[in-house]
């Protein structure tokens, strides 16, 4: 016989309300005002991806797709592009997408060297060199499409738009019922902005948010009471920098052994809780596809040896790591006790407190899911120098090279790749966020029929028809 | 006129050569052994001459082990023909298969006269590829239609099609596509936009279905009919007659009529016997048996399918099915199963299971069919002999498209 368990369904209900905390304290919902600092670049982000579309997304597998955009074709040199609108689409204040709109947001962000035209249903952007990556381009970042009123708002086409924004402090949405993407299920989504770490926990508890951000200490408490956790593939990178102009490091024999002494294992397990994993190169190995040719156990011993082998013997090492961040912190001090067992000393220190330091540990973003874009992203923001040959970004053997070159200067050490880990009350159905993290909010739906009464079944108005 | 229109079919000929012309003809799997080969055929020269070797080989992606073989034989057989045959002991080459987001990857590492050397070639993540029955014994069969990275909606075989090769009409988001089967792999041969701007949901539905040389289409607020082969025009029917809803409600097996919204997934059933519409929103129907004993299933938004007499009085409320559910005619028990998926959301592997309704009970009758992530659509076949199932696979991320037919078993 049917056994009679909880009521709930394959296919989505509509209506009510995602309750969504973040520690970042976004301030601004103008795309053009992308953050530069890491923690609020990636919730900005995923803010504006509510309210705003690009011209091309990608797919599950990193690849350009259809958005504002439905097709494209380009000229054998790539700087010519005509991208296809997608018809009979509006922005939040009824203004219709048209070229002449998307032609003027395009010739507002770039300089004459890309210059945008409209013409019948198309723009078509002009470039003063090849720009082959132009989908990846338009597919990441900060590339969303707006419209500035008449009154000075901006305007986006997005699936949801802004009933209420308290700068910094709250924002509300609702959703857009004539998405072109189809009206996502939730009526709305309310976000909590500049929450700590330990108010999101203790909201998430009580069922007063419905998603939120987990730090790696905290993600065996918050799967307590059906709550579940979900984590991204690794899209950050914990990496030790060398300072160029330091005399404690310059001698290549110090940084190998510095580099063979850490317990990277020990640093993923314990410190990220598993929400990471040990890192031998700058790409994971999920991006690349060969990441486990580096190596990432310890080599004690060798480095012991190493060590012992230099005279004079080094002087103290000074590793600073940004104070705001406790991860950042606990990190640093793992390395400065895994550095004694190779007869090294390192001091840490808070970033900026001290003129001079002679390492640092940066924490990075992935800036994007093509591999060769990304591997270029880390090693520039890293302050190293990667030129990649030619069909590159195309050939994995040669991204391997170009990655192998960079870590055998020593001048960088990879030390984990972190998650986006978050927590999901247990009404959330239909999570399905993009590997890389990127969130997939129009396709949530809430389950009435677990935990407290918070939704109701939407349909629209009048007679259906 | 008539000139006109052998112009308009000359044009259409061109058009079918030219996209005939622009699939090429090596299936994916062969790209994958020709890769292999070449990488083997690099390896092969930086060994010394005549080497023996031990090939150590790991499948770290999602590629079957039978593709993992067909990888690893590629690479044996290739080196063995160029003189480096296979010996014991300590693997010296050491071969691994992974991914990343575009490709697959076959890694190489091994020791070369001179030093250590890597080396990698890719293949791009598979397109569309083939197919092949899955035997079961158990009550539900499955058949693997298609597997495909693209969202499919609905899919109708086609026996023979133009050249006379089998032929498979998809539906999908935003198109309808034709594959021909050649060499054992579907190749995209046509595809046509949607006659449609609408907006659909964002879990949309649609149906289709090849009789005579026609091809029918539904979606909500839409039904279209168009000819399979050299007729690129759509002829439609917009949301103001319902021979939409008709249609795709025919087409989970019950032939009653259901007024779908637009931009929702549920519609409102027509309780014909005493012309009204129903209170209650549905996502799926399927009717019972036939005769004065008619019954009829709906699945309620609230997680609970209702089963109803003809004259629309509720005999029973059954609770623990998934929202798809789609009736099936076969030689075994009654005569007329109704099978449905399992509660869920699209995050978690789906089964279905075949029920008959016994004095107003669903019984579960056979084993459930598991399935490796949600089913997105079942639909019953013209003759209601089969069952078409779409199913969002979690681990590769591909749809796939299954027949599933009632075996009596043993």
């Amino acid at each position: 016989m049917v056994a009679a368990n909880a009521a709930a369904t394959t296919r989505p209900h509509y209506g009510g309300t995602l309750r969504i905390e973040l520690r970042a304290s976004v301030a601004s919902l103008d795309p053009r005002e992308i953050p530069g600092d890491r923690v609020q670049a990636a919730a900005a982000t995923k803010i504006y991806a509510l309210v705003y579309d690009r011209l091309v997304t990608l797919d599950e597998h990193g690849q350009p797709a259809a958005a504002l955009a439905t097709s494209w074709e380009y000229d054998g040199a790539f700087k010519r592009w005509q991208l296809r609108l997608r018809p009979n689409v509006k922005f939040h204040d009824g203004a219709p997408l048209v070229p002449e709109v998307v032609a003027e947001w395009w010739n507002a962000w770039h300089g004459p060297d890309q210059t945008a035209s409209a013409s019948g249903d198309t723009v078509t952007i002009q470039a003063g060199k090849a720009v082959p990556e132009l989908l990846m381009e338009l597919a990441e970042g900060p590339r969303f499409v707006f419209h500035v009123g008449s009154d000075g708002v901006v305007s986006g086409t997005g699936p949801f738009r802004v009933t209420e924004w308290q700068t910094g402090r709250r924002l509300t949405l609702a959703a857009n019922e004539d998405y072109w993407g189809g009206r996502p299920f939730l009526d709305g989504v309310s976000i909590e902005l500049g929450v700590s770490s330990a108010q999101q926990m203790i909201d998430f508890e009580l069922g007063q948010a419905d998603l939120v951000e987990l730090e790696p200490a905290q993600v065996r408490r918050a799967t307590q009471g059906g709550r579940k956790v979900w984590s991204s593939s690794p899209v950050e990178i914990l990496a030790l920098v060398i300072d160029a102009k330091s005399s404690a490091v310059s001698d290549a024999r110090v940084r190998q052994a510095l580099g063979q002494v850490i317990d990277r294992a020990a640093i993923a397990n314990v410190l990220l809780q598993r929400q990471g994993e040990p890192a031998g190169s700058l790409l994971p190995q999920w991006l690349s596809g060969y990441a486990f040719l580096f190596e990432t156990a310890a080599n004690v011993e060798q480095a012991r040896k190493t060590v012992s082998d230099l005279s004079p013997a080094p002087g103290p090492i000074t590793l600073a790591y940004d104070g705001t961040d406790a991860l950042a912190r606990t990190v640093a001090e793992r390395v400065a006790l895994n550095a004694r067992d190779a007869g090294l000393t390192v001091q840490t220190v808070v970033a900026g407190a001290s003129g001079i330091t002679d390492v640092r540990l940066v924490r990075l973003r992935l800036g994007s899911v093509d591999a060769a874009r990304a591997l270029e992203a880390l090693v520039k923001a890293m302050g190293e120098q990667l030129t990649l040959p030619a069909g590159a970004a195309g050939d994995p053997e040669q991204l391997y090279a170009a990655e192998r070159g960079v870590l055998e200067s020593g001048r960088v050490i990879p030390l984990a790749y972190v998650t986006d880990t978050v927590g999901l009350g247990p009404q959330v159905r239909n999570w399905l966020p993009l590997r890389w993290g990127e969130w997939r909010l129009p396709d949530v739906w809430l389950d009435p029929s677990t935990g407290e009464s918070r939704t109701s079944s939407s349909s629209p108005s009048g007679t259906p028809r | 006129m008539m000139a006109s229109r052998r112009i308009l079919l000359l044009l259409i000929a061109i058009l079918l050569l030219l996209l005939f012309l622009a699939v090429p003809g090596v299936s994916w799997a062969d790209s994958l052994e020709d890769a292999a080969r070449n990488l083997a055929r690099k390896i092969a020269a930086a060994l010394p001459a005549q080497q023996g070797v031990a090939v150590e080989f790991i499948n770290s992606s999602t590629l079957s082990a039978a593709q993992a073989t067909q990888v690893r034989r590629a690479i044996e057989s290739e080196l063995a023909t160029l003189g480096h045959r296979g010996s014991e002991g300590e693997p010296s080459i050491h071969v691994r298969l992974t991914e990343n987001p575009e490709n697959f990857l076959i890694v190489v590492k091994f020791q070369s006269d001179t030093a250590p050397q890597v080396a990698i070639t890719s293949v791009p993540r598979i397109v569309a590829q083939v197919l092949g029955q899955v035997p079961s014994s158990i009550l539900i069969e499955k058949e693997l239609v298609l597997d495909q990275a693209g969202g499919i909606l609905d899919f109708a075989p086609v026996a023979r099609f133009d050249d006379a090769s089998p032929a498979l009409v998809v539906l999908e988001s935003g198109r309808l596509a034709v594959y021909a089967r050649r060499d054992q792999v579907w190749e995209l041969y046509l595809s046509q936009p949607l006659p449609s701007q609408k907006t659909w949901p964002r879990d949309a539905r649609g149906w289709i279905q090849s009789r005579g040389g026609q091809i029918e289409l539904s979606m909500p607020g839409l039904y279209c009919q168009k000819g399979l082969e050299h007729d690129l025009l759509w002829h439609c029917i917009d949301s103001a007659s319902p021979t939409s809803v008709q249609a795709l409600m025919r087409s989970h097996g019950w032939r009653g009529l259901g007024e779908f919204f637009e931009t929702r997934n549920f519609f409102k059933a027509w309780r014909g016997w005493n012309g009204q519409w129903s209170d209650d929103f549905y996502y799926t129907a399927s009717s019972l048996s036939g005769g004065s004993s008619r019954q009829v299933i709906l699945a309620g938004l609230d997680g609970q399918a209702t089963l109803y007499t003809y004259h629309w009085e509720t005999r029973k409320k059954i609770a623990g099915w998934g929202s798809e559910i789609a009736g099936i005619t076969s030689k075994c028990g009654s005569g007329r199963q109704v099978l449905a998926t399992r509660p869920g959301d699209w995050t978690v592997p789906d089964a279905v299971q075949a029920y008959e309704i016994v004095d107003g009970q669903a019984v579960v009758v056979g084993m459930s069919i598991q399935f490796a992530g949600p089913v997105m659509a079942l639909w019953t076949s013209e003759d209601e002999s089969s069952v078409r199932a779409v199913v969002r696979n979690l681990k590769t991320e591909h749809y796939e498209a299954y027949r599933l037919t009632i075996s009596c078993g043993k």
